[in-house]
């Protein structure tokens, strides 16, 4: 699937394709399986492990609710480090904040390190259209951007990629007698990306908190990257989710041990930078100029609403994707756009609102385990519930299936009605019923008895059996023994 | 969207009018949660401890931490260890920092580049294969050096060659991060006085992303160490 | 105590011996239980749809049912876990109504729960010569914190090999509509399941949850692997009629 492209499938034709891809599925068990195993090892090392998360939750929280006021410190402080900051709101505001800034400094190449905010305003595609090369420098990024095609997990991108599609990949892109052992990609990728950050004209990253006491942009890597393209070219342009700010310092050292924790089981990511506007008059080192785009998109319309607005304390650090059975079978293209997983099935709907995404919360057992490992508690099963109530109410579910549970309500309102219409179905079925069970494939239910053999319904019910084993122990009883 | 409708938006969507008038400053957020828990911020080791512990942190990460009980012990590591890498150029710290260590003997014999703020800079330093700066604190718990900017000390020597050694003293190590922020603090908050940049970081460059295959030194420095004068001060 | 049991629509239907069974262990422990007619259903398969007006109506039978009662029984995690997670809130709107569910929620407890945290009972003198693997419910364990009390019931089964199921966690993808409205997930998520249940090398697979052993059961029987498939409930009265005597 190209990136940027329209898709008009549904999550049911997305999720079919993915199920088919044996590589794919191989791939994310995996990857999921060890991050989820290394995430458990790490927490436990720790220890205590509620406790920090009721306390990134409560700090997230504190924050998306006051977010008028710490957005506004944030962006005075920014301001007065020599930061020059740009509101965006939405989509298409960013791409031309980002491109303006690209015009006037006549730029002809861009490097990026890894920013899932910057795929959701589909940059690289604006400014491809506009004749400015732009090279991904996170290796999983780069990997996928040679690929044409969007991440399929927010931490590993490229998880779906075997190492004889990557050295082909980089082969295409100037690689020579590549193997295909792990040293030699990533040393032809080292190479090849630092001619990229030497001679960018603009480096842009994501932020990963913004810090409101003193205007600071925060860049977490385990590659370097975002170091370097903050490091190397003159201008640098930080794309922001306006709701990824926190109050204090004091309050990054949580996220510093939530995040890298959830992520990938690490205990401390490699490259933590603080980044409080451009460099100094006297430094040579750094950008001579900081711009930060900061993004709306959707992000404000949650804010207010008791069902969703904690969806904007998350941290993106992809631990309920390791954890979603779901995901774990389809991937992350079947999510059909940038964020995948448990917050995918949230967040695109919600942002995005288009009649696309509809279906999207309805791939999910709603077994609550992405609630269970988020690091700030967010109740993504119950704002999946949410946005089923929502569709189902604004009349954008099926009509068949509006009229099924319409007539589950009519028939289980009243225990009389219930037990005619059970009654009927027992004597309905009984062509059907084969030693207990339904095997046949014909009808509405055949989702299901196409791949299980379903039970018929019992001779007699437990509340006539019941009636007849109070009538048994009364029988007993008034007869001594 | 200019900026004013934007923080209007968020204001009354959260119930609230945003104030108009520049200048007008609203009150704090009442907090009763910040930071690290309790029991996180009441935990505290001694000079040994963070030491040790600061140590095996950076051996866990892949880096290599070594203790010396004299400065002039530690010049002999250093200049034993750049024996070994045997580098064709050398980026140091520049300012005072060669001068605060008594580096000039050890450095002689190689062909170094002092980090000095001019323009070409950064095709010079492209070319290193070491890199040795001081840090202004450590942190136990992680195994991590921060490094902050200042002239004379830019990301360019930590961040571009192949390997990045640290010289460093024992009392410069913290138990965990929020003490950094406290100090850093006490010098000052205002952020046109924050440097530029302050660095975290932890061990060599890594990354998992070609079939989850840990590799190291992708962007980064392939090597950290870490020579750490015991001055035995808390 | 005043006991009700709340069977649930599926136990009632397809599965009654699950109920029996239940019936059957709380008499042995001393307890006497009813069955208030008035309930049907929990709701939950509308709820989860996002049909809450038509989870509202059906659900509000319950409350019509277990109004009298100390504490409600019932065989299922999932149902359970839908009045103690979602009851206060799907009846907020009525502040008669709201204050039975929130006594409801108070009273309601699954099996094994109200077994093992209620009576204090996990030794039913039970006797299961069977290697067994257990698996847990989503909704018991996330939505209702079910972890511990199964796990103790069966280990006071005499001579009961209890084999870890692995993955356990993961769901089985039932969740209710969504193995028929999304069923190629759903089965990828049972397939997986069934196949950890075979590693096991378990004769029984049991669970506290009609729902989950339906679709995995379903689908292993579908897939032509014998294992039976019991609820917990059915299991412990089949081992205490193996084992002090007791008459089923």
């Amino acid at each position: 699937m190209s990136a940027g492209a329209k898709d008009k499938t549904s999550v049911i034709e997305r999720s079919h394709a993915a199920l088919q891809d044996d590589f794919l599925r191989a791939a994310v068990r995996f990857t999921t399986d060890r991050l989820k195993d290394r995430k458990h090892g790490a927490t436990e090392e720790l220890g205590r492990w509620e406790e920090w998360r009721e306390q990134g939750r409560e700090i997230r929280a504190h924050t998306v609710s006051h977010l008028d006021y710490y957005l506004r410190q944030f962006v005075d402080n920014a301001r007065c480090a020599g930061a020059e900051i740009h509101f965006a709101a939405d989509a298409q505001e960013a791409s031309a904040a980002v491109l303006g800034i690209v015009h006037e400094k006549q730029a002809q190449l861009v490097a990026k390190s890894k920013s899932m905010v910057s795929e959701e305003i589909h940059i690289n595609r604006r400014l491809e259209e506009q004749n400015v090369r732009v090279v991904e420098t996170d290796l999983g990024e780069y990997i996928i951007q040679l690929a044409n095609e969007m991440p399929s997990h927010i931490i590993i991108p490229a998880i779906h990629k075997t190492r004889e599609q990557i050295k082909d990949l980089f082969t295409r892109d100037g690689g020579q007698n590549l193997g295909t052992d792990t040293k030699a990609l990533v040393a032809f990728a080292r190479r090849k990306l630092r001619e990229t950050f030497l001679t960018a004209d603009i480096g842009m990253t994501g932020c990963n908190f913004g810090i409101a006491e003193s205007g600071s942009v925060v860049l977490f890597t385990n590659e370097g990257n975002a170091d370097m393209v903050s490091a190397l070219p003159k201008t640098h342009i930080v794309v922001m989710g306006m709701e990824r700010v926190l109050p204090t310092f004091a309050d990054l050292e949580v996220m510093a041990n939530l995040l890298p924790r959830s992520a990938t089981g690490q205990k401390v990511i490699t490259y933590m930078s603080v980044i409080t506007g451009p460099r100094r008059a006297q430094e040579r080192c750094g950008p001579e100029e900081l711009h930060v785009v900061i993004l709306d998109n959707g992000r404000s319309s949650q804010l207010g609403d008791a069902e969703f607005q904690d969806v904007l304390n998350c941290i993106r650090c992809g631990a309920c994707l390791n954890v979603c059975p779901v995901y774990r079978h389809i991937g992350g293209h079947a999510y059909g756009s940038v964020y995948p997983g448990p917050i995918g099935a949230v967040l695109t709907p919600l942002l995005l609102q288009g009649e696309e995404f509809v279906d999207l919360p309805s791939a999910s057992s709603l077994c609550g385990a992405c609630y269970e490992a988020c690091p700030v508690k967010i109740p993504l099963d119950d704002m999946l519930v949410a946005l089923r109530r929502r569709a189902a109410e604004s009349q954008r579910t099926k009509r068949g299936e509006r009229a099924a549970w319409r007539s589950y309500a009519i028939a289980f309102a009243k225990p009389g009605r219930y037990r005619l219409v059970t009654r009927m179905a027992r004597l309905a079925q009984t062509p059907l019923v084969h030693d207990g069970y339904i095997e046949s494939t014909w009808g509405p239910l055949m989702g299901w008895t196409s791949s299980r053999h379903a039970p018929a319904l019992a001779p007699e019910s437990f509340r006539d059996r019941f009636l007849r084993m109070k009538q048994d122990v009364r029988t007993i009883k008034s007869d001594p023994q | 969207m200019n900026e004013q409708e934007f923080f209007q938006n968020i204001a009354r969507r959260l119930g609230r009018e945003f104030p108009t008038n520049a200048n007008a400053a609203a009150a704090a957020p009442a907090r009763t949660i910040v930071g690290a828990p309790d029991f996180w911020q009441a935990h505290q080791w001694n000079h040994q401890e963070r030491l040790e512990k600061f140590a095996a942190e950076l051996a866990r990460l892949g880096g290599s931490a070594q203790v010396y009980e004299t400065l002039s012990a530690l010049h002999e590591g250093l200049a034993a260890l750049l024996l070994e890498l045997s580098p064709s150029l050398i980026g140091v710290w520049g300012g005072e920092f060669i001068a605060k260590m008594q580096l000039q003997d050890v450095l002689r014999p190689f062909a170094v580049i002092e980090c000095v703020e001019q323009p070409g800079m950064i095709e010079q330093f492209a070319h290193i294969d070491v890199g040795i700066t001081g840090c202004d604190f450590a942190i136990a718990d992680t195994g991590t050096v921060v490094l902050l900017a200042a002239v004379g000390q830019g990301r360019l020597v930590s961040l571009l060659p192949t390997v990045h050694i640290v010289v460093m003293k024992a009392s410069q190590i913290r138990t965990r991060m929020g003490e950094v922020w406290s100090d850093i603090e006490l010098r000052s908050l205002d952020p046109a006085h924050l440097p530029s940049t302050m660095i975290f970081i932890s061990g060599p460059s890594r990354s998992s992303d070609i079939e989850n295959d840990l590799t190291i030194g992708v962007h980064g420095p392939a090597a950290v160490y870490a020579l750490i004068w015991d001055d035995g001060k808390s | 105590m005043k006991v009700a049991l709340f069977a649930t629509c599926l136990v009632d239907n397809f599965y009654p011996h699950v109920g029996e069974s239940m019936v059957r262990i709380l008499n042995h422990c001393g307890v006497e239980v009813e069955f208030p007619e008035a309930q049907t259903c929990c709701g939950q398969p509308a709820f989860n749809s996002g049909y809450q007006e038509q989870a509202r109506v059906v659900g509000r039978t319950l409350l019509d049912a277990f109004g009298d009662y100390d504490y409600v029984v019932s065989p299922s995690g999932s149902c359970t876990g839908m009045i103690h997670h979602y009851y206060p809130h799907l009846f907020d709107s009525d502040p008669g109504l709201a204050r039975i569910a929130h006594e409801l929620v108070t009273k309601t407890f699954e099996f094994s729960q109200f077994l093992v945290n209620i009576l204090g009972v996990t030794d039913l003198g039970a006797r299961f010569s069977h290697t067994v693997t257990y698996h847990p419910s989503c909704h018991g364990a996330r939505l209702l914190g079910v972890k511990q009390e199964p796990l103790e019931l069966l280990a006071r089964v005499r001579d009961l090999n209890l084999v870890e199921l692995p993955h356990a966690q993961d769901c089985c993808g039932f969740g209710g509509a969504f193995a028929v409205k999304m069923h190629e997930i759903s089965t990828a998520m049972a397939t997986e399941k069934a196949d950890w249940v075979t590693e096991t090398g378990a004769e029984v697979l049991v669970g506290t949850d009609m729902g989950c052993l339906m679709n995995i059961g379903g689908r292993l029987r579908h897939m032509g692997r014998s294992v039976r498939v019991m609820h917990l409930a059915e299991m412990l009265l089949e081992g205490m009629e193996q084992g002090s005597g007791v008459k089923g």
